[in-house]
């Protein structure tokens, strides 16, 4: 995680520099960190942004491209200049994945997606913080809404991590799948989550208990113990 | 776990270019076969709680049956039609309209894709072009993070910091693409006993959030000792020396 200003400083030396920004929300978007877009809860204000997973609810594939009124501007008179813009793909706005992301788009306004993701989001790092980030292995607790993840580390003190060789996390994520779990390793032995926005608080500790058995089990393996 | 050889996974193994796993591993693949909620059942009929919703995905779950009435009822009406050529169709006008009503900023047009890889490498295209358009042709630069992951076209895969996305593919695709560092400040801020002043300097003056006020307050302590504010620092500078040719991201 960057600092909290860290955007706003940065986007300010881009503006400056004529450096257009480009928000990746394919991850970020629709609600996932606890606001509509993660250009919010970060401080963005892209020039263009892309989304897609959660558009759909992943049901089925589709990404949109938003770009700004000038760089649309800039684009049409180049296309005009030329007689078309040589750019689309077949499948371009496909009726059947648009249709059902209006529907998913439909679904997180009746269920008002952005509060539930803050409220059960708060609970889910309340009890990492709690549980995972009290744990002798665990360095870093970190994340936003419903997009969380933890480090493990070799040292708390330093933040060093385990050698690579190790596979400390791959084998994280094995023990959490023997538990019936399935989250992911990221670099750094970083044990990720990004659930459905549907979860609900108590299947939130369900996870979470989890996460401490399989941490708990994690210690007498060969990838820390050796 | 070693497959019988008719199982699903062996079958899997031996017809499916799996991405992202390694063809010649011993460990099975775990076929899934359906959803409900938050939660996957293997073929083997054992569930899993899915805290990664797929890949990020699933955020109604895996049984929302409202979706698969939209799929439907719009496979009945009208299964395809594109927007090449002067041709539109309505869910595409309408998805548009809602998107740029909901937009973080004002938005002028959306442009629809299938994949987030298309998207981004929409975005780098139009990018281009734009720059192209206005006079600009030497504006080329794309400024990734090094562990960033914006997908696996030939130019997003460029953007994409991450060394199994590079090895062997030969990207990035050439000096289009610059990666700057990862603004991650649990293992990139400076320890020591500089770091530890420019911590207490940013509590002292009632900041918990340690880049801010890096202009005024505490900020000249910053500036110097957090490592990625520099990295960002020698990018801008890069930029500052070539400003006709940085381009973004
Ligand atoms: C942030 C981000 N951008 C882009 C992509 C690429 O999307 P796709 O796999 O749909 O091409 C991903 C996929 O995980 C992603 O997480």
């Amino acid at each position: 995680m960057p600092p909290r200003s860290y955007y706003e400083k940065i986007q300010a030396v881009l503006r400056k520099y004529d450096v257009l920004v480009v928000a990746d929300e394919v991850i970020c978007g629709f609600g996932r960190t606890g606001n509509v877009w993660g250009s919010t809860t970060m401080g963005i204000q892209p020039d263009l942004l892309t989304c897609a997973k959660a558009l759909t609810s992943g049901y089925l594939p589709l990404s949109a491209l938003m770009i700004s009124q000038t760089v649309v501007d800039g684009i049409a008179a180049e296309a005009h200049r030329i007689g078309v813009l040589g750019h689309g793909f077949t499948y371009s706005g496909h009726p059947v994945p648009v249709a059902v992301a209006l529907e998913t788009l439909r679904i997180y306004d009746e269920m008002d997606i952005i509060s539930h993701v803050r409220t059960v989001g708060a609970h889910l790092f309340e009890q990492l913080n709690a549980r995972v980030g009290s744990h002798r292995l665990v360095g870093q607790v970190r994340g936003a809404g419903l997009l969380a993840g933890f480090e493990i580390v070799a040292d708390k003190a330093s933040h060093g991590n385990f050698a690579p060789a190790r596979k400390v996390g791959p084998t994280m994520v094995n023990l959490c799948q023997k538990q019936g779990l399935i989250v992911r390793a990221c670099p750094n032995d970083t044990i990720v989550m990004s659930p459905p926005l549907i979860i609900i608080e108590s299947e939130v500790d369900q996870v979470v208990d989890k996460f401490v058995v399989a941490l708990d089990e994690l210690e007498t393996t060969a990838a820390i113990k050796d | 776990m070693s497959s019988t050889l008719n199982s699903l996974a062996s079958r899997a193994k031996a017809a499916v270019l799996l991405p992202y796993s390694d063809p010649l591993t011993e460990v099975d693949p775990l076929v899934m076969e359906r959803g409900e909620g938050i939660r996957v059942w293997d073929s083997e009929g054992r569930s899993y709680i899915d805290a990664m919703a797929g890949l990020w995905c699933a955020s109604l779950g895996f049984n929302n049956e409202r979706l698969a009435r939209a799929a439907h009822d719009q496979m009945v009406s009208l299964p395809y039609y594109h927007g090449f050529t002067g041709k539109a169709h309505v869910p595409m006008i309408e998805l548009a309209e809602k998107l740029l009503a909901m937009a973080p900023v004002p938005m002028s047009k959306v442009f629809f894709a299938n994949s987030g890889s298309e998207a981004n490498d929409t975005a780098i295209k139009l990018i281009w072009y734009y720059n192209n358009g206005r006079g600009k042709p030497e504006k080329k630069k794309i400024i990734g993070r090094l562990r960033g992951y914006h997908g696996i076209t030939l130019a997003t895969t460029s953007v994409t910091g991450q060394v199994v996305n590079h090895t062997s593919f030969d990207v990035p695709l050439n000096d289009r693409f610059l990666h700057v560092q990862t603004p991650d400040f649990y293992h990139n801020g400076l320890g020591g006993k500089r770091g530890r002043l420019c911590l207490a300097l940013c509590r002292r003056a009632g900041r918990t959030d340690p880049a801010a006020g890096t202009r005024h307050g505490c900020g000249h302590v910053h500036g110097a000792h957090f490592r990625w504010w520099r990295a960002d620092r020698a990018a801008a500078q890069l930029l500052r020396k070539n400003p006709g040719r940085a381009a973004q991201v």
